[in-house]
């Protein structure tokens, strides 16, 4: 939905659906870090080629930590949006390996004897499931080593916008992770728009609020 | 910082309550007491509470008792944020 209102507004979206997630190849046993990284160079390859313009990356959640990684991997000026971007990679990696372990918790278990053999597991190399899901070693890694909250990149332009319920106002942990950000010199505008937290919920919902500050936050940039 | 109301807007937002949550007090019990707050849902306001805040939670930081009422939660995340 927020792809065809930046359509309708002129821009080009490709949306990449990456190896073993969604509806693209493969299982999620075959999904890596690298490997993700890669279909965003084929994704940013693509669009130079075919439709000759120097693309901006666009991520939700965990991608925006796939497209952090991306850039600094490759030096890339390329300019970001960051939806509601996850800032620690490890604390996200954490969260996941915690549904294993929500049904300990609800109870009188703690949460270590479920997550410890877990973390034991994948530093030597092994894969774990999880609600469904396989998750490599290599993977789980990847996604520890990417965070938003020490700076930003030395160049590129980076824009953040995020949703909140109640009062629009940064979180604690966004305000200090936007602090670091400036300290460093980075090109970056970080807001807080009004709305509900879509990316939590099993509908599909939309904060309209989203898309339009988005759009008019990257009007200067070159479609 | 009002940690009371920050920590009840979470667990309003992940239970879906709609406001009911802000008016619970400290001595409101949780786990057990409100049936929304499954196992589920409590990692997700584990999950929330981190993002916010910026803290992380480790392994053995946490168990059932941690929910069991407002004021055992609000505690941990002062305790946290220390």
């Amino acid at each position: 939905m927020a792809a065809e209102a930046f359509a309708h507004a002129g821009w080009a979206v490709l949306q990449i659906d990456l190896t073993g997630a969604g509806d693209s190849g493969g299982s999620s046993a075959d999904a890596g870090w690298q490997c993700w990284q890669d279909d965003v160079s084929a994704g940013y390859a693509w669009l130079g080629d075919y439709l000759g313009v120097v693309p901006h990356l666009w991520g939700l959640r965990a991608g925006c930590l796939l497209a952090e990684s991306w850039l600094r991997q490759t030096d890339s000026a390329a300019s970001t949006l960051y939806w509601q971007p996850v800032l620690s990679g490890r604390q996200h990696l954490s969260q996941f390996l915690m549904l294993k372990a929500a049904g300990a918790m609800g109870g009188d278990g703690s949460a270590k004897a479920v997550m410890g053999p877990l973390r034991e597991r994948l530093a030597t190399g092994e894969t774990v499931e999880i609600a469904g899901y396989s998750v490599g070693a290599e993977l789980a890694r990847g996604l520890e080593s990417v965070s938003l909250e020490n700076g930003g990149r030395r160049h590129g332009r980076t824009v953040v916008v995020e949703a909140v319920s109640g009062e629009p106002k940064l979180t604690p942990a966004s305000a200090e992770a936007r602090a670091r950000w400036l300290a460093g010199d980075a090109a970056v505008i970080w807001e807080v728009v009004g709305g509900a937290p879509f990316w939590l919920t099993q509908e599909v919902t939309l904060a309209p609020a989203m898309t339009t500050r988005s759009l008019a936050l990257i009007g200067a940039w070159d479609q | 910082m009002d940690i009371k109301h920050q920590v009840l807007q979470v667990v309003d937002e992940v239970l879906a309550l709609n406001g009911r949550a802000l008016a619970f007090e400290l001595d409101t019990p949780l786990l057990g007491a409100v049936p929304e707050l499954d196992s589920m849902a409590v990692v997700g306001v584990i999950n929330l509470l981190e993002e916010r805040f910026g803290f992380y939670v480790e392994d053995d930081d946490i168990d059932g008792a941690t929910f069991a009422t407002v004021g055992s939660l609000v505690a941990f995340v002062s305790g946290k944020l220390r």
